[in-house]
């Protein structure tokens, strides 16, 4: 672990160096809550220290919150936009990289890590999309974390794009963080990696319960 | 009577009087307040929102903002659902938001007098007539006076965060 890795310690949630804890302060809430704040407005925390020096504390924000780095994919008719930032790599995965894991867990293998798939036409319902993963295009993405290989049908590119709030007239949805224009005047909704990440397992084990009535049988029948 | 007090008493009844937009669902009238309704447009360009109830269309881009739409023939259980050159969009500005809902056709524009407005009977059970401010009776047509507010902000719209204190 280097020293940056441990120095982002303190950013983990529950993580506290406090002796003593009072009913409020010393249990390690308050600079995830930082930390979750400042990635939320597109930014990071960066900590530098060095022993009896001192400590340097930089916190980058973008300039504007309203102008966003896109990369606009399609999905089956359906464009959407991924965070520029969030994007580390896009590829086509092979069929002997993609790797079934409890049954409808799919993991694919990308140089010696394995990353979890999420499929966007099943996550948001995409009609006409791409089923086969081989004939897809795996984009590589980062949030909070963690990396998982997001499934898309066709790249466009990258774009700016001017943030619109959904929440004005709307309400928050889940897996989109806002929204956009496009140059043609149609609207694209801007994707939250790690809230499409809890939307497809959401949708998972939703449909397994569907699935297999019994398991909830045996929930309600043995309270635990 | 003097010609003021006269004056006044015609305001006082003139503000009485309630003036709707009509529009049709299917065979049926329908009718909201005017003052909400902020403009009226053609259905075009409607982006989908994955996981949104059926009556929820999508968002569309009206000179810059996005703006949910809602279609009520979906939401009243209307069983010709189509979109063509006649149907249109009524923007209408309820609770500091801006909502397009979707309409079959939009008529003329009414003006009720207070004993033209019945009040709404209990029932219904895809629109409760906790939605309805009355009833408006003209000559031989029935139109169904939707309090638009109400209904567009209700929770089974899913138009407004539950959790949101707006």
């Amino acid at each position: 672990m280097s020293d940056e890795d441990v120095f982002q310690l303190i950013f983990a949630p529950g993580f506290s160096t406090a002796k003593e804890v009072t009913d409020v302060s010393g249990r390690g809430v308050g600079m995830d809550v930082v930390k979750r704040n400042i990635q939320g407005m597109g930014g990071r925390v960066e900590i530098q220290s060095k022993k009896g020096e001192g400590t340097n504390t930089r916190i980058v924000l973008p300039l504007t919150l309203a102008i966003l780095d896109g990369m606009s994919i399609k999905v089956g008719n359906e464009t959407f936009i991924l965070p520029l930032s969030t994007v580390l790599e896009s590829l086509q995965p092979a069929k002997g990289d993609m790797y079934a894991m409890a049954g409808d867990d799919v993991v694919l293998k990308v140089r010696d890590e394995y990353l979890p798939v999420i499929a966007i036409h099943e996550v948001l319902d995409v009609e006409n999309a791409i089923t086969d993963p081989t004939k897809s295009i795996a984009v590589i993405v980062q949030g909070e974390g963690r990396r998982y290989a997001m499934l898309v049908d066709e790249l466009i590119g990258q774009q700016q794009v001017v943030v619109k709030n959904l929440e004005d007239n709307y309400r928050k949805v889940p897996g989109v963080s806002a929204a956009t224009i496009l140059g043609d005047g149609s609207v694209a909704l801007i994707l939250d990696i790690t809230g499409l990440h809890r939307l497809s397992r959401a949708k998972k084990e939703a449909g397994k319960a569907a699935n297999q009535p019994y398991l909830s049988y045996y929930k309600e029948a043995e309270p635990s | 009577m003097s010609q003021a007090t006269n004056e006044a008493v015609l305001a006082a009844a003139e503000a009485e009087n309630r003036e709707f937009l009509v529009f049709s669902l299917g065979d049926e009238e329908y009718a909201i307040d005017i003052l909400k309704v902020q403009e009226i447009r053609g259905y075009e360009n409607v982006t989908r929102i994955a996981n949104a109830p059926d009556f929820i269309k999508g968002v569309t881009n009206l000179r810059g903002v996005i703006v949910p739409i809602v279609d009520l023939r979906i939401k009243f259980h209307l069983d010709n659902v189509e979109y063509g050159g006649q149907t249109v969009v009524i923007v209408v500005n309820v609770a500091d938001r801006i909502v397009g809902i979707v309409v079959d056709g939009v008529s003329d524009v009414m003006t009720l007098t207070p004993d033209q407005i019945k009040p709404a009977p209990e029932f219904g059970v895809t629109l409760s007539s906790d939605f309805l401010s009355g009833l408006g009776s003209l000559d031989d047509r029935m139109l169904v006076l939707v309090d638009i507010d109400k209904l567009l902000t209700s929770e089974e719209m899913a138009l407004v965060d539950s959790t949101s204190n707006r």
